[in-house]
């Protein structure tokens, strides 16, 4: 379970919200709905432990019971999937999955099967940058899980698809998160996509409507 | 006259001060080269010289690349970062040869460390046999300049996203800089890499203070021997400079394959676990040895006696600043003040004028600097320029224009183009437009550009000397015949003075855009 407590986040000119407490049961796909600038990005960003220059922040946050919040970003064991897929251009795709994963003497068969779960078949040794937006995705997807996280934490993950393949790859992501029982805390404007999660959180200043 | 007209005659003005690059070869010809080479290879210092200018050119190379790495693994995508960049031009603005000037003063024999550990005898030296000193400070001085590289590219690019996904999939700073950085960053530092590499070989200033004395790196040997009034040993100067050209291709070609090295690593997924956090001491303690250096300086300036082993000056003077001449420091705060607005006016004027093909401007910053004062000399005799304050000035822009080019091109491209297009819909046509819009959105990286542009003026010596036949005096100039003086008071006005100037230039250049803009956040 992921667990956030009493946390507020401020710029040196206004509180951007907080005091914020809830829950991600594992799992459960969290929707988090929320106005431009109102902050949302900054709250995975510090629930991540990378807060930008210049904010301030406070509470706490606990991953199956364990305190979290005091360590390093690479300690945390929570995963990242963003609008872009981020995937290392220097690396084939297989590359790109072999970083994540933990080291093992069958990570080439594993390779091949996750590749092979998601459609892309084969596409071992292609440049991430001969793929199209939806194999990006899925190849990002596939990334964030083989690091075997504890939870994730997606920021848009789908708003720079087209309607049809949004669609689509959401199922596939929210299939891939309910078979691995994490906990994971979605943002979006996206009404669909809210339409889908467990459960929706609005930020709303000072207070969090479900 | 339109811009586009100003900026083909900008283009053909750049092109003949480039003429030196364009004729580099042309000095050699009446040579006879095979007889030279069989000569060099039988002089006494050329082995040594050889040996020296290999270690302390790739030593320097080894020191910049890993003190970039360091820091950068350390402070990359934190808070810290970004006021580290911000530091990075102060940093780029202190002269070589002040740098120089106040390591000598601290490492040297019965030097200020030397006083500190007293009495023992700890044997500290500059000026070793294969010129490490001399690469250690040119490491130091040339990792700013990669920083300040690395920074550009971090800039434009998703790095930071893939910084940040690499962390939560549980890799350390340190890996990730080696496994997802350095990858993507190497193939676009290839040319900062070989500017670096050209400077370390044909530092004549920085050589002569820290580098070896009996013989000296190829540089300054080859720089001696063309002074020399024996014809064949001015001859086998030339042809020192020439095998300088032939080392900076091999330099080249080596930096050239740099990223194959990191190319088919496959990441083998293993995180570390242990915490190595090296870079931030290490920043603090370059950021400390800047000020020691600093202080020592300021220190000798007003030095009367300073008896060993004291650590203070006994008794202290005004004697040293009283003996400094006025027309060094005019000529510097001129050829710096107009070579740098001459450059940055050009180097507008080329990019406004939508010409493409740009890239070559930045050439003299691969090519050993020996060559091209050759070049250069052989021209300004051609055309009987006589040595003087104008000629000297056009030796400067051949080093000025390409540093002004490297800050003002991105900055230029980087314009928003929204605003642009905004801007014409508003009736403004491209003279407007240049003037009311793109100069004013300018402001800052051209006040970066002059305050780099002055610093590298500020920092020629070859050029200076050699054009101006002597005459034309400047701080630089002033400070390595100070040093050659052997007195360190007079060394540390003269050296004081250089970093003054070169501070003031670059905070006038840091507070111009906030006095203008003092109520526009986003200008500053």
């Amino acid at each position: 379970m992921l667990e956030l407590s009493r946390v507020e986040i401020e710029t040196p000119e206004r509180k951007l919200f907080g005091p914020l407490t809830f829950q991600i049961e594992r799992g459960e796909i969290l929707g988090l709905q929320a106005a431009s600038g109102s902050g949302k990005s900054v709250l995975l960003r510090w629930m991540l432990g990378a807060v930008p220059e210049g904010l301030s922040a406070r509470g706490e946050l606990s991953l199956d019971g364990r305190r979290i919040h005091q360590l390093p970003t690479d300690e945390r064991q929570i995963g990242l999937l963003l609008q872009q897929a981020t995937l290392f251009p220097h690396l084939s795709v297989a590359g790109n999955l072999q970083f994540a994963m933990p080291p093992s003497s069958d990570r080439a068969q594993k390779i091949a099967q996750l590749l092979q779960q998601a459609g892309l078949n084969g596409f071992e040794q292609r440049d991430p940058a001969t793929l199209s937006g939806g194999q990006q995705a899925r190849v990002a997807l596939l990334r964030a899980l083989a690091a075997e996280p504890k939870a994730l934490l997606l920021d848009e993950p789908f708003s720079s698809l087209d309607p049809e393949l949004r669609a689509e790859f959401r199922a596939w992501v929210f299939d891939q998160i309910s078979e691995r029982q994490i906990p994971a805390l979605v943002v979006s404007h996206d009404r669909d996509d809210l339409q889908q999660c467990s459960r929706v959180l609005r930020l709303n200043g000072e207070s969090v409507d479900v | 006259m339109s811009l586009r007209l100003l900026g083909v005659a900008a283009l053909l003005i750049s092109l003949t001060l480039y003429l030196p690059v364009i004729t580099l070869f042309a000095p050699f010809w009446e040579l006879e080269l095979l007889y030279l080479w069989a000569e060099l290879f039988k002089a006494t210092e050329f082995g040594p010289a050889l040996a020296a200018t290999l270690v302390s050119t790739l030593a320097s190379l080894a020191v910049a690349l890993g003190l970039s790495y360091l820091l950068m693994g350390a402070l990359v995508f934190t808070p810290a970062y970004q006021r580290f960049a911000r530091q990075l031009p102060l940093l780029l603005a202190v002269p070589h040869l002040a740098f120089a000037a106040g390591l000598y003063l601290l490492l040297s024999p019965k030097g200020w460390l030397e006083r500190l550990v007293a009495p023992m005898d700890v044997g500290i030296w500059v000026q070793d046999g294969y010129g490490l000193s001399l690469a250690v400070a040119l490491g130091i001085k040339e990792s700013w300049f990669l920083c300040w590289m690395i920074w550009a590219q971090l800039q434009q690019s998703s790095l930071a996203d893939q910084f940040l996904v690499a962390q939560c999939q549980g890799y350390q700073r340190g890996q990730i800089v080696r496994q997802i950085l350095v990858p993507q960053l190497l193939p676009k530092l290839r040319w900062p890499l070989l500017a670096v590499a050209a400077y370390s070989l044909s530092s004549v200033e920085m050589a002569w203070v820290l580098g070896p004395t009996h013989p000296p790196t190829l540089a300054v040997l080859a720089w001696n021997w063309m002074l020399d009034p024996m014809v064949e040993q001015r001859d086998l100067g030339m042809a020192l400079t020439l095998l300088l050209m032939v080392l900076m291709l091999a330099l080249s070609l080596t930096i050239w394959q740099l990223p194959r090295v990191f190319s088919g690593i496959v990441p083998s997924g293993r995180r570390r676990v242990g915490r190595l956090r090296i870079g931030l001491p290490a920043k603090r303690l370059l950021f400390m040895l800047h000020l020691i250096l600093g202080l020592l300086i300021l220190l000798w300036s007003f030095t009367h006696s300073w008896f060993y082993p004291a650590l203070l000056p006994g008794r202290w003077s005004l004697n040293a600043w009283q003996s400094l001449a006025v027309e060094p420091l005019l000529n510097t705060l001129s050829l710096g003040l107009v070579s740098a607005l001459l450059a940055i006016a050009l180097v507008l004027l080329v990019l406004e004028a939508g010409i493409k093909q740009t890239g070559w401007i930045l050439l003299p910053l691969f090519l050993p600097v020996l060559p091209l004062v050759v070049g250069q000399y052989q021209i300004s005799l051609f055309v009987g320029m006589p040595p003087n304050w104008s000629a000297v000035l056009l030796a400067h822009l051949l080093w000025v224009l390409p540093y002004v080019y490297l800050v003002l091109k991105p900055a230029y491209l980087a314009l928003p183009h929204e605003q642009l297009l905004t801007a014409r819909t508003l009736g403004l046509n491209q003279t407007d437009l240049f003037m009311r819009v793109k100069l004013p959105l300018l402001l800052r990286p051209i006040c970066a550009a002059f305050a780099l542009g002055f610093s590298v003026s500020l920092a020629q010596y070859l050029p200076t000397i050699f054009i101006g036949a002597g005459r034309v005096e400047t701080l630089t100039t002033e400070t390595l015949s100070r040093f050659a003086g052997g007195d360190k008071r007079l060394l540390g006005a003269q050296a004081m003075a250089l970093l003054a100037v070169a501070l003031l230039a670059y905070m006038l250049a840091q507070r111009l855009p906030h006095i203008v803009y003092a109520k526009r956040r986003a200008m500053h």
